[in-house]
């Protein structure tokens, strides 16, 4: 009798991204956290000093469930949360599925993935977290690879920046993602001493790590579920 | 929000070109883009409701100018 094959799938590129990344920062003593999917409005946005008739609330357009909960809108829903049940100083990353009620185009998709990072100390300045986005970087994209700051707007942030990246002096810079020093208002709306603890945090989208790494040039083939596409990786 | 850049010049005092403008803006504080010559588009963030008009922007410009 003959045997039948039976083939042996891979992983998913944004599950190698995110496994590269948990490695990088479980290597600076990150732990890796990951909270729910699903958030309420507290978490996703008063908590992060996003108050009801706030303007920057119509900037993240928010799936609302029929019980007032909400699919969480980026992963620093999880920010308070974690806040509140653990004291500082700490260093977390958190991976994770986030959702947005917009319309798809080639760099926008309905469901995306992000990757959080809060670092909480009491002497944490912004050139902590740029010297660590650096170094990360250039391990996911080589060491030639340049970053810049510039001013962006975050209502949960202060300062808060916009971060960009190329690979060589030659290239078009590319948005990242945000970053910036923690606002002592989600201090305080955690509980916590914005006196005593500093920290930073940022979030960014694993599937535009991937799409700069491997020149992916549409968002929506990752989850498209081609496998012409995904045996490629 | 759309700028023209004429008539930002009847507030401030603007020899860069629209590129240049666009580049300065984007890196000081307003992520901008050039559609044409004169024409600029700026992304106003929430927290920069007095970007929302010529006069402001012609202040941000001056602004971000005299502090080089």
């Amino acid at each position: 009798m003959e045997k039948k094959k039976i083939p042996i799938g891979q992983l998913h590129p944004l599950t190698q991204i995110q496994y590269q990344t948990e490695d990088f920062f479980k290597n600076l003593g990150f732990s890796v956290v990951e909270e729910d999917e699903i958030s309420n409005e507290f978490y996703n946005f008063d908590a992060l000093n996003i108050p009801p008739d706030h303007p920057a609330r119509d900037e993240m357009d928010t799936f609302y469930l029929s019980d007032g909960r909400v699919l969480r809108a980026h992963t620093s829903a999880g920010q308070v949360k974690y806040l509140e049940k653990h004291q500082p100083p700490f260093r977390i990353i958190v991976p994770g599925r986030c959702y947005r009620n917009e319309r798809t185009d080639s760099t926008h998709d309905w469901q995306f993935h992000q990757f959080e990072c809060l670092v909480v100390d009491k002497d944490i300045r912004i050139a902590h977290f740029k010297a660590i986005l650096e170094a990360f970087f250039g391990a996911m994209f080589g060491e030639k690879t340049q970053m810049r700051l510039r001013p962006g707007f975050f209502p949960f942030v202060e300062p808060g920046f916009e971060v960009d990246i190329r690979r060589s002096p030659k290239d078009r810079w590319l948005e990242m993602g945000g970053a910036g020093m923690v606002h002592p208002e989600v201090f305080k709306n955690a509980k916590v001493d914005p006196e005593v603890w500093k920290g930073f945090a940022w979030g960014f989208g694993l599937e535009r790590i991937a799409m700069i790494k491997w020149g992916i040039d549409d968002i929506r083939l990752f989850h498209s579920g081609d496998l012409r596409f995904l045996r490629q990786f | 929000m759309r700028f023209s850049l004429d008539w930002l010049k009847d507030y401030v005092d603007i020899k860069e070109s629209a590129a240049e403008l666009a580049e300065l803006l984007s890196l000081h504080s307003l992520e901008t883009e050039v559609i044409d010559e004169n024409i600029i588009e700026v992304e106003v963030t929430p927290n920069r409701g007095d970007c929302l008009s010529h006069q402001g922007l012609a202040r941000e410009i001056q602004a971000i100018k005299s502090c080089r």
